[in-house]
Formats: C-alpha cells, structure tokens, sequence
C-alpha cells in the first residue's frame, strides 16, 4: 500500500509538473538568471524585458530609464544585470536622484541605465536636461547634423569654417562683436547681389535654421560682464523670436595662452574670461539655451590656452577639428528629453 | 647733350619695361584655365603662408566674400589671425572681379588696422593676378607679393 501510494504521489506529480512547467515557462520565460524580466502590464500582460547584464546602455549619451507598472513584484528581480533597479519602497538606493525627485517615480519601478529592451511594451521615461550645467556627451552625430545649423561668431568661428571641412552656414567675420550682429553689414546673399545685411537680417530673410552655434567674448573682452550680457541677451531673444523652434548653443569663450592673457591687451585675459563663461552659463540657463563647455578640451589646468603656436588665441586646424569633435558628441536630441519636467526640475530645484 | 638724355631716357624706359616683363615671366597666361584646387595647392605647397588655410564651403564663400561677378568662387581662409588668404575667382568680366577683389583688399586693410594691427603689413604684398578667366588673389606671410607670385607662375607654367 505505501508502495502504490508513493506510485500514485509521482505519477500526480509528474502530471502537475507537466501542467505547470509550460505555464511556469510562459510566466517567467528563460529564467530570471539570465536577466529576463517579466513585466505586468495592465495593457500587455506578460511582456517582458530582457537585459544584458553587464552591459549599460546609452541612448545618444543618455540612459534610458524604464518605469515598470506598480504592481511588478520585487519578488521578481532577477538575481543579477539590474544595478540601477529601485522601487517605489526605495529597494535600491542606485537610483539617479533627478528620477527620484520626479512625481512619476512613485508610480512604478524605476530601472535606471538598464541595458537593453527587448520589448515596445515598457514605457521608457525620457530624461530631465538640467539647464543649470553645460550640454552633457552624448552619442556622436555625423556632420549632417550641421547641416541645418547657423554658427554666429568672430574670427576664432571664421577658423571654424575654414578648418573643419563641416557643411554648415556661418554668418561670421574678423574682429565681429556681439553687438556688430545687429549692426554690422558684411552677409551677401547670392540672389542679391551688392546688398549687405547684418547677421540678423540675413536670419530674417532666410529663417530657415533649426540650431544655432554662437560664440563671441573675444573683442567684447574690455566691455565688462553686464555690457557683454545686455548686448548677447538682446541677441539671444531675436533669434528665440526668429528661429522658435531652434535650438540655440551657446558657446564658452575659448581660452587665451598664458602669454596673451598677461599682456592683458584690451582686456583679454583669462580672468575675464572666465567671469564671461560664468554668465554665459547663467544666460544659457535664463533664456533655456545650450551652453557647450568648448573651452574645457583646449584649457590647461591654470584655466589657459595650450600654447601650440600661433597668436595665442584662435585654434589651428587640428585644434578646430577637435573642436568640432566636441560639438558632435555635445549635441542636445530633443526627443532623449521630457521638456516640461525639465522645467518643473528647474521650478523645484532650480 | 640733349641727344645723350634722350638715349638715357630710352634706355631707362626699355630697362623699365624689361624689369616689368621679366617680374610677369614675360609670359602670356591669357590662354591658361587654372584649376582652383591645384593652384592654391601649389601656393600651399610653396610655404608662402604662415597658417594652415583650409578651402571654405562654397556657399560660405559666397555669403561671406559676395563677389557678384564672379560665376566660380573658391576661397582658402586661415584661423581667423591672419589676412592670409587666396581667392580663385573667375568669370566672364574679370575687370569687375578685380575691382571686387581690390575692394576686399581695402576692407581687409580697414579690418586689420584696430584687429591685430601687426598682421596689416601683410596686405602690402597682396597679390591680384590675372589668368585666363581667373583672378587670382593671394596673401602671404611675407608682405612681399613676389613669393606668391613666383609660386603661382610655377603653377601656371604647367599649364602653357
């Protein structure tokens, strides 16, 4: 008898293990040890997500962040691959503080920087852009990002157009100002011909770019922190009016050497500089524009320019295609970021 | 007397003019067609400058530098420090094309009288030579026009 019952308790289970096995396969498929996660949704039950552990993700630049439906168990989290795995309970503290902050995040679960999803089912959260610093790397564009992009600027943007090989447009010139955008008449448009515009009336007749570059500080040098302001705030708002949709980058004033810096000619220094950096940054804050730390790859640690021959103070061919190496993986993709969080993050925290 | 002054006069006049033809090469280029890339190679290649120049897209050209006569434009700009510069322009009235590249030139020499004054000597020796249907304008390092000249009509010898 206890030889038959023990038959009939493995041939019952053998049955249970048949019916269960399969639904235990469809419920967790591959097994969490090897990073699948199963995600409930209310629209798509049973998707889930696979990650590669080991491996972080980036989306130009940016990981992604996946909010998992509130009712994923922690139950579920796989042994391993999920570092930045948190919970609305504050499971895991790995968790990016601007995501923490942000009222969405006590709705679900929150992986941040996971790898890699192998589903559309997932809601991937967009990032927050903090203002308040410069545009961060990202993954590198190809040129053809500039093809649509206006760079405004003095000389040291006139060696930019002629070293970098880059299609682009550049409404720049020797010795420019800032405030020679509005006044000063050099652009000629080939459809008509013996007419001069201003950088901003050449923008008017032909408003058709989606980013633009502007740099200057050079020949403001002497001018002092709120004159440089007034005259580049004045600028910065007719190119929002007349490129809404634009995005503007502005960049930091390039260092000068050392030696230059000491002669002090007109104000050119990098002390100066570096105060004019300070609000730029401010303004690129003020007005939602894109300040590129440009200066940062070509300074010394006193704050200097390399000293690679030259003047001193505009960049050779190399040094302009580093630059431009620079601006491809320093680019802002719109659609990485939620804007109107951006904007509240700025109203809580900023 | 007044025969020995006028022989002197001939003969200065005559010298003169050979100097002319000789600083020229004595040669005609009226036939030649430069090829823009090649000669601002062979400028390049000859260490007339001081900076590397790097050749502007052609529509920057364009809205920067204007020149309404000329129906080609190319132009190799510097880092922005120096006047240094070649303009390779042609077209069918090359009489207005060197006026707009001597209208440059004086421009140039307005820019580059408060922005790195010390740079305005260079201009001195800017070159605006005639080839075929090009002008051809060259600034070097040197303020003188005869390295530049010199190493366009080894270019342009090439092609007769």
């Amino acid at each position: 008898m206890p030889h038959s019952k023990g038959r009939a308790l493995r041939i019952a289970s053998a049955v249970v293990l048949l019916i269960i096995t399969p639904l235990l396969a469809a419920f967790i498929p591959a097994s969490a040890a090897v990073g699948v996660l199963p995600v409930r949704s209310p629209a798509y039950y049973y998707n889930y997500a696979v990650f590669k552990p080991g491996e972080l993700p980036s989306h130009d630049g940016v990981p992604p962040v996946i909010i998992l439906p509130a009712e994923f168990s922690v139950a579920d989290k796989p042994s391993s691959g999920f570092a930045g795995l948190t919970t609305s309970s504050g499971v895991e503290a790995d968790v990016d503080p601007a995501v923490s902050r942000d009222p969405d995040y006590h709705s679900g679960i929150v992986i941040d920087a996971p790898t890699h999803v192998e589903t559309s089912m997932l809601t991937m959260r967009k990032r927050i852009y903090s203002f308040t610093g410069p545009v961060p790397k990202s993954d590198e564009v190809d040129n053809s990002w500039f093809e649509d992009a206006l760079f405004i600027g003095d000389s040291r943007t006139v060696g930019m157009m002629a070293y970098s090989g880059v299609k682009s447009t550049y409404y720049c010139k020797v010795a420019l100002t800032i405030r020679g955008v509005t006044s000063n008449r050099f652009l000629e448009f080939p459809d008509d011909p013996g007419v001069l515009y201003t950088v901003l009336e050449a923008i008017a007749k032909n408003p058709v770019f989606r980013k633009v570059y502007i740099n200057f500080g050079v020949n403001e040098a002497s001018w002092g922190v709120t004159s440089f302001k007034n005259a580049y705030t004045y600028v910065i708002n007719e190119l929002q009016r007349m490129l809404p949709d634009a995005q503007i980058y502005i960049g930091a004033v390039l260092p000068v050497t050392s030696k230059v810096s000491a002669k002090n000619r007109n104000g050119l220094n990098n002390s100066n500089i570096l105060r004019y950096n300070e609000m730029l940054q401010e303004l690129a804050f003020e007005k939602r524009c894109f300040y590129l730390a440009i200066n940062e790859p070509f300074q010394l640690e006193d704050g200097s320019l390399h000293d690679k021959g030259g003047d001193g103070i505009h960049l050779g061919g190399a040094d302009v295609r580093q630059l431009f190496t620079y601006l491809r993986t320093h680019t802002v993709n719109p659609e990485v970021y939620d804007w109107a969080a951006s904007e509240m993050e700025i109203r809580l925290w900023g | 007397m007044k025969y020995g002054f006028s022989f002197k006069m001939i003969f200065i006049c005559l010298l003169a003019a050979m100097m002319i033809f000789t600083s020229c090469g004595g040669t005609d280029y009226t036939s030649v067609t430069p090829d823009s890339d090649a000669a601002a190679a062979a400028l390049i290649s000859a260490g007339v400058f001081s900076e590397e120049l790097g050749r502007l897209d052609d529509d920057a050209a364009r809205m920067a530098y204007g020149m309404p006569s000329a129906s080609s434009l190319a132009v190799w700009a510097g880092s922005g420090a120096t006047p240094e510069e070649i303009i390779i322009a042609s077209g069918s009235d090359t009489a207005a094309i060197r006026a707009e590249l001597e209208a440059h030139l004086s421009n140039r020499k307005t820019q580059f009288t408060d922005y790195n004054a010390w740079e305005k000597p260079k201009l001195n020796g800017a070159l605006i030579f005639e080839a075929g249907g090009c002008v051809i304008y060259a600034v070097g390092a040197s303020g003188s026009d005869s390295d530049v000249e010199k190493a366009l009509i080894g270019y342009l010898d090439t092609l007769l």
